[in-house]
């Protein structure tokens, strides 16, 4: 049997204090738990990044990371990504603007990976964002259009 | 890029923003998972580990020692509840549970209930099967082997009223088509060249990121069932004949689906989930593994042989044979078949023909749908065998396809719809993108190489009714009633700019309902690039009828934009519009027998051309496609997007289907049932340019002029790719994926 663990942490700017089966993953925390449902699960094996949501700023898989190990942390998912007052970020215009999604199943976990990619690098060339999407895979759209939204949210971000 | 002068539209063929992308970028979007039913219990499937096998018992009882565990269903316990046990498309051999034999690694046995998914896998897991071996036909040959054991025995055929011409149980074949045109034999006698060449394709994956997912609730004498599925209408009522209930006792309501690409069709997953929510009478939600997923459909496998005999440059007889692999049961795999042989002998003008194509039962996970639907392996066939040809006459490949090519207006075959898309000018356009290598060296030291490739599919042949309801509110907003599904192919976009631009109101006025089988009404079904046309057509039709009445009423001068006179129409003193104004629109298609093979004529037809740019290192073999460029004539693109996007991302599936892809079976055992070692492309193996040109002239049998998408891109990836590695490098491998290894001497 899990034991409980008691977790402290924000999740889209808001403090959240829960108990936890030891063995609950993050996933499962946040879209059963928290009813954050835009956080997607597919491989649950941590190889296809539908699942990304931000830890501190980085890119983590929801579907293997335990709950517990959120404990003190800053997590960030699709729903925290447009201001309160429904104001979308750039990466979420652009990916509307560019065609950058169909079924849009992975678009939870590619707009969360390219939202740290460009808090770390404003200006990322083609190449680099193909090598951040490695972990990301999208059946539908072939990526091309991805990496343009990507690339116009990061020009519109500069200015 | 060829435009033809179209007349300017206000939404349609302009770009709009998804009628589903704000749910879908804010996270909002509800898809199968994000149902959440409270009370439900969560199931989990017992699945067979032998590949064939005898069922000589079912333990159970460690699995329901647990408290969490509610109930273990065998088909026993289902035969109880269901007025018949056994589904399919087209020959109903589908057991909703394994009945005494299980035929694949991985086919359901039982399912187990339990008050959450952990608990429901524990349980699965402490079930336990006493199974007893039996011979295995581990592939087409070994089911068509002198002497094989025959899979099944006799099998009620038809739940859908789908084509099992040619099935022979006894001898493994659950279809069989035959086309025979002037005398091939005659033909090929007299040829001046006669070539023959056969191509193996592995067996795939459609790789929808979202599993398969149900969540059935019983409801009073109602069993309303939430599922990412394509044919909403055909699970009402393929559910309908399991129960025995009527088919208003069915609700199959749709959220967005995470991809589909014909996995999302009659998998088993409904049926086990409604049959054990019958049987407890309570909610039940099955959630497939990716390894489930995996091992629920898949593309079929196939071995395409032809035979072509030449003269002058001219293809005068030509003999083709495709061997499918269907796997464990039937699915769609007669139908497929049938649309691959009535496909396969490629857009060309061939005098004398004869194809047979078999789909062949093999002890493995049964193959299906899958975006193209039989088009694939036999043009792909078609395609590098042209090459082949090409190569042994002498001629430029490009030149003896223009040479032998059906224009606009020919017969694909007497009978049927004349051609309705221009191949020769796709063909030149794509051709011209690329350019033309053969085996120069690059400074890296790589080969570079172009290749091209034709096919052409008939598109929503026969009748497949559509019908929809456009609502057009008091305040001149609009709702669009139907039941296309949203797969991410746009549907619901294009459906609201059709009924924008028809009423003559803004697009971001217009919403597009979900699909609930109880409220939408009667489409036939989400597939064969069929949505655009028929359902856009019923869409227009339904906005006409709405703009009738509002001009009975309120004349003809009366601006459906102007939200006032609207209002004061359905208002007015004895307007008989009632509050608000429906308009219905149906499309029965007209589709004549055709005296063809195949029987029915075509919607029209889909072309597809694509030409590839590749790199071969030759101390590695590792393949580089540098260029892709598909041709589509799309006839007038509703939505600039989502046409390209169509386009596009169907070509860099099928850069996977060309380079990486193959689900590897070990003597009837899925190896690779998981994305590490089923490799799909990833962001980094798009070809660094990927370009979609269109045809538009208006012509399409669609709404605004417009034909079908979706399906034409990814037929000619592969064979454009093999035919450019093959330029490139002098080697023809004959079989797909083309790995590396093949290419070193
Ligand atoms: S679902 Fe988490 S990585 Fe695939
Ligand atoms: S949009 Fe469907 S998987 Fe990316």
């Amino acid at each position: 049997m899990a034991t409980e663990l008691s977790i402290e942490t924000v999740v889209n700017g808001q403090s959240v204090h829960a108990t936890v089966p030891s063995n609950r993953t993050l996933s499962q925390f946040l879209r059963d738990d928290l009813g954050l449902t835009g956080t997607k699960v597919s491989c649950a094996l941590e190889l296809c990044g539908t699942c990304t949501v931000l830890l501190d700023g980085s890119p983590v898989s929801a579907c293997t990371l335990l709950a517990a190990e959120i404990d003190g942390g800053d997590v960030l998912t699709v729903e925290g990504l447009a201001g309160s007052d429904g104001e979308l970020d750039p990466l979420q215009r652009a990916f509307l603007d560019h065609g950058a999604f169909q079924c849009g199943f992975c678009t939870p976990g590619m707009l969360l990976t390219a939202k740290a990619l460009l808090a770390r690098d404003p200006d990322p060339s083609e190449e680099t964002i193909r090598e951040e999407l490695h972990g990301n895979i999208c059946r539908c759209t072939g990526y091309v259009p991805i990496v343009e939204a990507i690339q116009a949210a990061a020009r519109e971000l500069r200015r | 890029m060829i435009v033809e002068e179209l007349q300017e539209l206000r939404t349609v063929g302009r770009h709009t923003v998804r009628v589903d992308g704000r749910a879908k970028v804010t996270g909002t979007a509800c898809y199968g998972a994000d149902v959440h039913v409270p009370g439900a219990l969560h199931a989990a499937v017992v699945r067979s580990p032998l590949p064939h096998a005898r069922i000589r018992g079912v333990e159970t009882a460690a699995a329901l020692a647990s408290p969490d565990v509610a109930a273990v269903l065998t088909s026993d316990d289902l035969a109880r509840v269901l007025a018949r046990t056994r589904f399919g498309p087209v020959v109903r051999d589908t057991p909703v549970l394994a009945e005494g034999v299980v035929r694949y690694e991985g086919e359901p046995v039982a399912v187990v209930l339990a008050s959450s998914p952990e608990a429901a896998r524990a349980g699965a897991a402490a079930v336990r099967l006493d199974l007893d071996p039996l011979p295995l036909l581990a592939s087409v040959e070994d089911a068509l082997a002198d002497g094989a054991a025959p899979l099944h025995g006799e099998t009620e055929g038809g739940e859908f009223g789908g084509w099992s011409g040619g099935a022979d149980a006894g001898r493994n074949v659950a279809g069989h088509y035959h086309d025979l045109r002037g005398d091939p034999d005659g033909a090929l006698a007299a040829a001046e060249h006669v070539l023959s060449h056969e191509y193996r394709l592995a067996p795939l994956q459609h790789y929808a990121l979202e599993n398969h997912v149900v969540t059935a609730v019983p409801d009073g004498d109602t069993l309303v069932v939430h599922t990412p599925n394509q044919y909403p209408f055909l699970m009402v009522r393929m559910l309908a004949g399991l129960l025995g209930r009527p088919e208003s006792s069915i609700r199959v309501a749709v959220p967005y689906v995470g991809g589909g690409f014909g996995s999302k069709e009659y998998v088993n997953v409904v049926p086990i989930a409604a049959a054990a929510a019958v049987a407890v009478n309570r909610p039940v939600r099955l959630e497939l593994t990716v390894e489930e997923s995996f091992r629920s459909s898949g593309r079929h496998g196939a071995i395409v042989r032809f035979t072509s005999g030449v003269t002058n440059g001219r293809i005068v007889a030509r003999k083709i044979e495709l061997l499918f692999d269907t796997g464990a049961y039937a699915d769609q795999g007669p139908r497929v078949i049938r649309q691959a042989g009535y496909r396969a002998p490629g857009p060309y003008r061939i005098p004398n023909l004869q194809v047979d194509a078999y789909a062949v039962y093999t002890n493995k996970v049964p193959a299906g749908a899958y975006r193209g639907f039989g088009a694939s392996q036999p043009i792909h066939g078609c395609e590098c065998h042209m090459d082949e040809i090409a190569d042994a006459i002498g001629m430029d490949p490009v030149e003896f396809r223009r040479l032998n090519l059906l224009e606009l207006g020919d017969d694909f075959a007497e009978g049927d719809l004349p051609l309705d898309c221009d191949l020769p000018t796709a063909l030149d356009m794509a051709a011209e993108r690329v350019g033309r290598a053969r085996g120069e060296r690059l400074p890296d030291g790589r080969l570079t190489g172009t290749g091209v490739a034709v096919g052409v599919k008939n598109t929503a042949s026969g009748r497949l009714p559509s019908r929809a309801i456009v609502r057009l509110h008091r305040d001149g907003s609009a709702t669009v009633v139907a039941s296309g599904v949203e797969l991410g192919q746009g549907a619901h976009t294009v459906l609201a700019q059709v009924a924008a631009e028809t009423l003559g109101i803004p697009y971001e006025r217009v919403r597009v309902g979900a699909v609930d089988t109880s409220v939408t009404p009667f489409d036939q079904r989400t597939s064969s690039s069929r949505t655009t046309v028929h359902l856009g057509l019923a869409v227009q039709r339904a906005a006409e009828h709405v703009l009738a009445q509002l001009r009975d009423v309120a004349g003809d001068d009366v601006d459906p934009a102007d939200a006032e006179a609207v209002a004061a129409a359905v208002n007015g003193p004895a307007s008989g519009l009632g509050g608000e104004i429906v308009g219905v629109g149906t499309v029965d298609q007209d589709a004549p027998e055709a005296p063809t093979a195949f029987g029915m004529r075509a919607g029209y037809w889909e072309g597809s051309v694509g030409a590839a740019r590749v790199a071969v290192d030759p101390r590695t073999g590792a393949v580089e496609v540098l260029q892709y460029v598909t041709v589509a004539d799309a006839g007038r693109v509703i939505n600039p997007h989502g046409a390209h996007g169509q386009e596009v991302g169907g070509a860099v599936m099928a850069v996977g289907h060309a380079l990486t892809e193959a689900l590897e079976f070990d003597d009837g055992y899925l190896t690779n049932p998981s994305p590490v070692d089923y490799r799909v492309p990833l962001a980094g193996d798009v070809p660094g340019i990927v370009e979609s040109l269109f045809i538009e002239r208006g012509d399409g049998p669609g709404p605004f002029g417009s034909k079908g998408l979706g399906e034409s891109s990814i037929i000619t990836v592969a064979p454009a790719i093999a035919n450019a590695i093959a330029a490139a490098t002098g080697v023809r491998v004959r079989e797909l994926p083309i790995r590396p290894w093949a290419l070193l001497g």
